[in-house]
């Protein structure tokens, strides 16, 4: 006769398996939570599905109402005003602000990837704030480039 | 070499404030301060420079910017001041833009030019 440890571990499974089964039966009968309030209970799952994509975005803590949404939103404004600087004349354009803004960019799309958590929206909008901050530096040494190009030769004949 | 860095890191780590000038929280805003120093170096030049536009979004953006600073946890008083100053450069910019485009000051100035 082997020891009654060993006997009641060999009969484990079988008496593991009936309890929990009527553990899991039991507990499929009630609605399937563990607690129940009160609204939740009577409401049910089809609550949860009223609440609407905008709804939950209104009440977020990071939703419509709130700060760290729009902040992000409003730097794409900076995006938008340097591309429609696209259209001023190069000798118009300022050295130092599209500097700063081309600086800012590259290190805030830097810090967006390493922040917890992430993000990947904010790094977007600082990516294409240094893209325009570039462009706009470009287009500025080229005019200086060929103005030095227009001055030279005038200085050669005179 | 991952040592190394590691090593490093745990250095810079346990100092408070080296921790601090090593952190985004401090280089983050002071790469902002950028914004403001080039307005306020542009305040020195020819209204031409200002680009209407940019300067009135900068002042959107600085506004949103001075709030959501202190609404992030931790706040970043920093980045608040940054954006103050740059508010009020942003403000002077746009004022200098609207006395040289709209209230009379390009013709001012020509008539002053002439005058000479």
């Amino acid at each position: 006769m082997p020891p009654t440890t060993t006997m009641f571990r060999a009969a484990r499974p079988i008496f593991q398996q009936t309890s929990r089964a009527a553990f899991r039966s039991q507990f499929a009968r009630t609605s399937g939570r563990r607690f129940q309030s009160t609204t939740a209970g009577s409401e049910g799952p089809s609550a949860q599905q009223q609440k609407t994509w905008f709804k939950r975005m209104w009440d977020s803590p990071i939703g419509f109402k709130t700060v760290h949404f729009w902040a992000p939103v409003m730097k794409w404004a900076l995006v938008i005003a340097g591309i429609g600087d696209f259209a001023r004349p190069a000798d118009k354009l300022s050295v130092t602000q599209n500097a700063a803004l081309t600086a800012t960019g590259a290190i805030w799309t830097r810090w967006c990837f390493v922040i917890t958590p992430q993000n990947y929206l904010l790094a977007a909008v600082n990516f294409f704030l240094g893209c325009v901050g570039v462009a706009q530096l470009t287009r500025i040494a080229i005019y200086n480039a060929s103005q030095k190009k227009v001055a030279a030769p005038a200085e050669k004949e005179a | 070499m991952a040592a190394f860095v590691k090593a490093i890191n745990a250095k810079i780590r346990s100092n408070p404030t080296v921790s601090y000038f090593c952190s985004t929280h401090f280089w983050g805003p002071v790469s902002n301060f950028g914004i403001p120093m080039a307005a306020v170096v542009d305040a020195q030049k020819s209204p031409e420079l200002i680009s209407g536009h940019m300067t009135l979004a900068l002042c959107i953006y600085s506004a949103t910017f001075m709030r959501y600073s202190l609404a992030i946890a931790p706040k970043n008083y920093l980045l608040f001041m940054c954006h103050f100053i740059n508010e009020g450069s942003q403000l002077t910019q746009g004022y200098r833009y609207l006395n040289w485009h709209h209230w009379g000051g390009k013709e001012k100035a020509a008539a002053a030019a002439a005058a000479k």
